[in-house]
């Protein structure tokens, strides 16, 4: 699990170095998560689908569906990190433009 | 290589390594002992004899058949709190027993007889003859039950 912090933190530093423009890093980790949180709600719902075909002589729908919450509660704080880094990005731009105008 | 390749680049790959990372997680959290025996407090009786649909499965046929029940007595049978009862201490032991090595937790082959005959005995509206076939039944098959149930595999998956 470290491996995956790890690389996670070395991408996020990797960007920040290469993007000129270092508030587009919240917009890209807003992607990152947005994404993320989709993809999971995709793959614990393609999860409960296998469960339920493999195991489908006993009547495992319950534990399917507590598989599957867990993939959306992590997908649901995923895609509000997300939405929370954008939004954030947003502002800064917004303030931008008007301390500009000013 | 352009910087704005290099950026989305970057950026597929953190979207990989965090889905995967959040996966992983969740696998962990399922596959832990407590996440174990938070799937196992799910089960009952009813489950183990119902496929997906809801209809009855195989097993619910043979067990109804070797029993020599009728299906309303098998229905009173799957909803005995007594026997789910039963099920969650045997099922609480299978996860002690191979999840956390706990050898202790393993239930005799006569503990599980009288566990069956406890909660057969104290489950009301299935006639007496039902109740001792079900019991001289335990008593055959006991040391079969005892080898499957703790045959089961589990694994565990370590973070």
């Amino acid at each position: 699990m470290i491996v995956f912090y790890i690389l996670i933190l070395l991408l996020i530093a990797a960007l920040f170095i290469i993007s000129e423009d270092k508030i587009k890093l919240l917009k890209y980790l807003g992607i990152t998560a947005v994404v993320s949180g989709i993809l999971l709600l995709v793959i614990g719902f393609i999860l409960k689908i296998l469960i339920n075909t493999f195991l489908g002589d006993f009547n495992i729908t319950k534990i399917s569906s507590l598989i599957f919450n867990k993939f959306l509660y992590t997908s649901i704080f995923s895609l509000i990190i997300g939405i929370i880094t954008t939004t954030i990005n947003k502002l800064i731009i917004y303030s931008r433009k008007i301390s500009n105008v000013n | 290589m352009k910087r704005n390749t290099i950026i989305i680049i970057l950026l597929i790959l953190l979207i990989g390594v965090y889905t995967i990372a959040s996966t992983y997680s969740v696998v962990i959290d399922v596959t832990d002992v407590n996440g174990i025996k938070e799937i196992v407090n799910e089960i009952n009786t009813r489950d183990l004899f119902t496929d997906t649909d809801g209809n009855y499965n195989d097993l619910y046929y043979d067990v109804k058949n070797e029993l020599n029940i009728t299906e309303a007595e098998a229905n009173i049978l799957m909803d005995s709190s007594y026997i789910n009862d039963s099920l969650q201490i045997v099922l609480e032991s299978i996860v002690d027993y191979k999840a956390n090595n706990d050898t202790n937790a393993k239930l005799t082959n006569d503990e599980i007889h009288t566990l069956i005959e406890n909660a057969v005995n104290n489950t009301g509206n299935i006639s007496e003859e039902t109740k001792v076939n079900i019991i001289s039944k335990s008593l055959y098959y006991k040391n079969d039950i005892s080898d499957y149930l703790y045959n089961i595999d589990i694994n565990i998956l370590e973070g």
